[in-house]
C-alpha cells in the first residue's frame, strides 16, 4: 500500500518494496506537512489514480495548488492539484469525532464503489491515550479497506500522526498495524524544509527533501545519505 | 477433540523444549510483518491441524503440544471454547465477515476478519499493553474452529455487522 506514497514522492521505480500490501504511518511533528503528503498522495497520478477518500477531524483550509509564483512545474513527482480529473476523484470527509469516524469506516465497505486510497489525517485528534482505542481504529481502517464481493486488491492506507503521541502506548500499538513508516522531519535552520524517510519492513530506508512554497505547493525531491539517523526516535516515543 | 498439553510453554523462544513437531520443521517467524500475520511456525501448525483434523476428525497430541508450545496459556481455553463451538463466523450480503465468540463467562466477543483485533481485556492489556501473548484465546479459538471446520454461521444486515464491528470492548469473560 505503499503505492501512493512513492507516486506522491515521485520516486520513479515503483520497485518491489513499493507493491508491498502495507499501510503507511506517516508521523511528524507540528507543522512537518503530513496533511500536505496526505493530499498529495490522494492527487498523485492525476485522473488515472484511485479513487481517495480523505477523512479528517476537521475541514481542510485549501487544497495544494500549483500557482506558486516560482512554479517551473518541476515538483519531482506527481501532485496533481492543478489536474481536475484528480480532484473528481478525491473525497473530502471531517468526522469530527471517533465514533463518527468508526461509523464512516464501519459504512465503507457497503458503498457500491468503495476508494482504492484510504486516507485519514490527525489521528492523535481521534486517539486518546489508551492502545486499545488506537488498535480497534487501526483495525478498523484495515477492515474498511478490504473490499467484499468480487476479489480485488484492498485499498492502500496512508494516516498520519502527530508526534509526540497522545501516549507512549499509541505508536506501539499503531505500529503492530502499520509496517510501514514515513518520518517527516524540519530541516534544521530552513525553512518549509523537511526530509522524508520511508522505512518498509525488510527493505532499507528511503529518503526524499521536501520544501513547501509560498503557496503551499510541496515540491520532492530524493535524498541521498546517511545522515539522518533517526534523531527524533525518541519524540516518537514520547 | 480434547486438549492435553503440558503446563509451562510460554511463547516460541525456546526451542530446544519445542515438541517433536515443531523440532521437524522450517519455523522462522517473520519478524517486522504486520502482527495481524502469524509467525510461520504458527501458520504452520494450524495447517498441519487442519489436514489431521480432516483426515481424522481428531488432532494428535504433538499437535496439541505445538500448540501449547506457540500459544502458551491461550491454547487450552481456545481449545475448550472450540469444543463448546463458541466461534460465529457472521456474514454480510456484501460478502463482510466478522466472528463472534461466545467467552466461559458468556460475553459475547467480536474478532475482526482482516487483522488481529479482539475486544476482550486481555486483548488489550497482554497482547497490546504488555505483548506477552500473540494473541488472546478467542482469537486463537477463530483460527482453530477455522482448522477444524467448527464455525457456526450467521448471516446479518450490512448495518447489523457494522454494529458488530463497532461493538464496545467488554469486561472479562
Amino acid at each position: 500500500m505503499t503505492a501512493a506514497l512513492e507516486r506522491a514522492l515521485g520516486s520513479g521505480t515503483a520497485g518491489e518494496a513499493a507493491a508491498m500490501p502495507v499501510p503507511v504511518l506517516v508521523l511528524g511533528p507540528a507543522g512537518s506537512g503530513r496533511t500536505a503528503l496526505l493530499l498529495r498522495a490522494a492527487l498523485a497520478g492525476g485522473g488515472d489514480g484511485p479513487r481517495a477518500l480523505f477523512l479528517a477531524p476537521s475541514a481542510l483550509p485549501r487544497l495544494p495548488g500549483g500557482d506558486d509564483d516560482d512554479d517551473d512545474g518541476d515538483d519531482g513527482g506527481g501532485g496533481g492539484g492543478n489536474d481536475p480529473r484528480a480532484l473528481q476523484r478525491l473525497e473530502l470527509r471531517y468526522p469530527p469525532s471517533l465514533g463518527a469516524l468508526c461509523w464512516d469506516l464501519g459504512a465503507l465497505a457497503a458503498r457500491p464503489r468503495p476508494p482504492g486510497l484510504l486516507l485519514l489525517d490527525g489521528l492523535e485528534r481521534y486517539l486518546g491515550g489508551a492502545p486499545g482505542a488506537a488498535a480497534r481504529l487501526a483495525a478498523l481502517l484495515l477492515e474498511a479497506a478490504r473490499s467484499p464481493g468480487p476479489p480485488r486488491p484492498p485499498a492502500q492506507i496512508l494516516a498520519s500522526l502527530r508526534l509526540p503521541p497522545p501516549s507512549p502506548h499509541v505508536l506501539p500499538a499503531l505500529r503492530r498495524y502499520f509496517p510501514a513508516e514515513c518520518r517527516l522531519r524540519p530541516v534544521p535552520g530552513t525553512p518549509l524544509r523537511l526530509r522524508a524517510r520511508l522505512t518498509l519492513p525488510g527493505a532499507p530506508p528511503r529518503r526524499w527533501l521536501l520544501r513547501f512554497g509560498p503557496r503551499g505547493r510541496l515540491r520532492v525531491a530524493p535524498a541521498d545519505g546517511d545522515e539522518d539517523t533517526d534523531p527524533d526516535e525518541d519524540e516518537a516515543r514520547g | 477433540m480434547r486438549a492435553v498439553a503440558s503446563p509451562g510453554a510460554k511463547g516460541a523462544c525456546c526451542y530446544g523444549d519445542a515438541p517433536s513437531w515443531l523440532r521437524g520443521h522450517s519455523h522462522e517467524v517473520r519478524a517486522n510483518e504486520m502482527d495481524s500475520t502469524l509467525p510461520a511456525v504458527a501458520e504452520e501448525l494450524l495447517k498441519e491441524i487442519k489436514k489431521a483434523f480432516q483426515e481424522t476428525s481428531h488432532v494428535p497430541d504433538d499437535l496439541l503440544l505445538g500448540l501449547k508450545f506457540i500459544f502458551g496459556p491461550s491454547a487450552v481455553p481456545a481449545l475448550d471454547l472450540v469444543d463448546h463451538r463458541s466461534v460465529t463466523q457472521v456474514m454480510s450480503p456484501s460478502g463482510r465477515t466478522a466472528y463472534q465468540v461466545l467467552g466461559s463467562s458468556g460475553k459475547l466477543y467480536t474478532c475482526y476478519s482482516s487483522c488481529h483485533f479482539c475486544t476482550c481485556p486481555a486483548f488489550g492489556f497482554t497482547v497490546l499493553q504488555k505483548s506477552e501473548s500473540l494473541l488472546c484465546k478467542h482469537i486463537l479459538a477463530v483460527y482453530l474452529s477455522q482448522a477444524m471446520g467448527a464455525c457456526q454461521k450467521l448471516s446479518v444486515s450490512e448495518e447489523q455487522l457494522t454494529s458488530i464491528l463497532l461493538a464496545e470492548e467488554e469486561d472479562e469473560g
